[in-house]
């Protein structure tokens, strides 16, 4: 994941769920879903994403408060990842301040 | 736990064998726990409905992401190529018999064609199953070697 470009909607989602804090797997799934309930995020795009966002260093694996359970692991949002995410929410704020301007002067136009 | 939910994790367990090697290998218990938490709230939830939707997105997964990533498997490529081999050797030989058939009585010899027809159709079928088992006992031999388990399973 070299260049952060515009960020793929599970990536963005998955990131933005774990500036909340750590989480496990079913844990951003239900974050996720919170997020945009539009947004259907089933186990295989999950850890699809959650691989890349390791294998890119952008969320570490780290130990949960229940890391004696079996199999339950939980992730972190490094500085790379919100640095990425930051980057992905000022450019989603910009199209937004850029599409209601040309909505705005659409409107003003037709008048 | 209901029996939908049951087969439902059952089902979901044998799909994991369609999925990449690596994501299975790395995160197949937890997709399995995570599903399994998904299809226990939204059954709770919604009923059926809820039960419904999550198989409508994990079908959808299968279809996104597993099945292009098997097509691009060698196995399955060296799969799908023997039985196509398979197909297009024995083709001509069926020709052959259909036309030698047609020469040799004003009837076409309807049995002895339809016997040609038959024996190819069995040996695509019997190349075909060959390989879906070679490549099946070679996914599922990874598979099981994750120690995938689930309670509600054994």
């Amino acid at each position: 994941m070299d260049k952060p470009g515009p960020l793929p909607p599970a990536t963005f989602l998955v990131l933005l769920a774990l500036t909340g804090g750590d989480r496990h797997g079913y844990g951003i799934m239900q974050d996720v879903r919170k997020l945009d309930p539009a947004f259907e995020l089933g186990p295989a795009t999950l850890y699809t994403t959650i691989q890349r966002l390791l294998d890119g260093e952008w969320i570490k694996e780290v130990s949960g408060p229940d890391s004696g359970e079996r199999r339950r692991r939980y992730y972190r949002i490094t500085k790379d990842g919100n640095s990425v995410l930051q980057a992905e929410l000022q450019r989603m704020e910009s199209m937004v301040r850029k599409g209601k301007s040309m909505r705005l002067r659409s409107a003003g136009a037709a008048l | 736990m209901t029996r939908l939910l049951r087969w439902s994790l059952r089902a979901y367990r044998g799909l994991l064998i369609v999925y990449p090697d690596n994501l299975r290998r790395d995160f197949g218990p937890e997709m399995l726990e995570a599903f399994t938490s998904d299809l226990s709230s939204e059954c709770a939830a919604h009923g059926i409905r809820g039960a419904i939707r999550v198989w409508r997105i994990t079908l959808r997964e299968v279809i996104r992401i597993a099945l292009p990533a098997l097509l691009r498997t060698p196995a399955v490529v060296v799969s799908g190529l023997s039985a196509a081999a398979c197909f297009i050797s024995q083709s001509p030989l069926l020709i052959m018999t259909i036309r030698r058939e047609a020469q040799r009585s004003l009837l076409p010899g309807d049995a002895t064609s339809l016997d040609a027809v038959l024996a190819l159709a069995i040996g695509a079928a019997i190349t075909a199953l060959t390989s879906f088992v070679v490549v099946h006992r070679w996914k599922r031999t990874n598979l099981l070697s994750l120690d995938i388990c689930h309670p509600g399973l054994s």
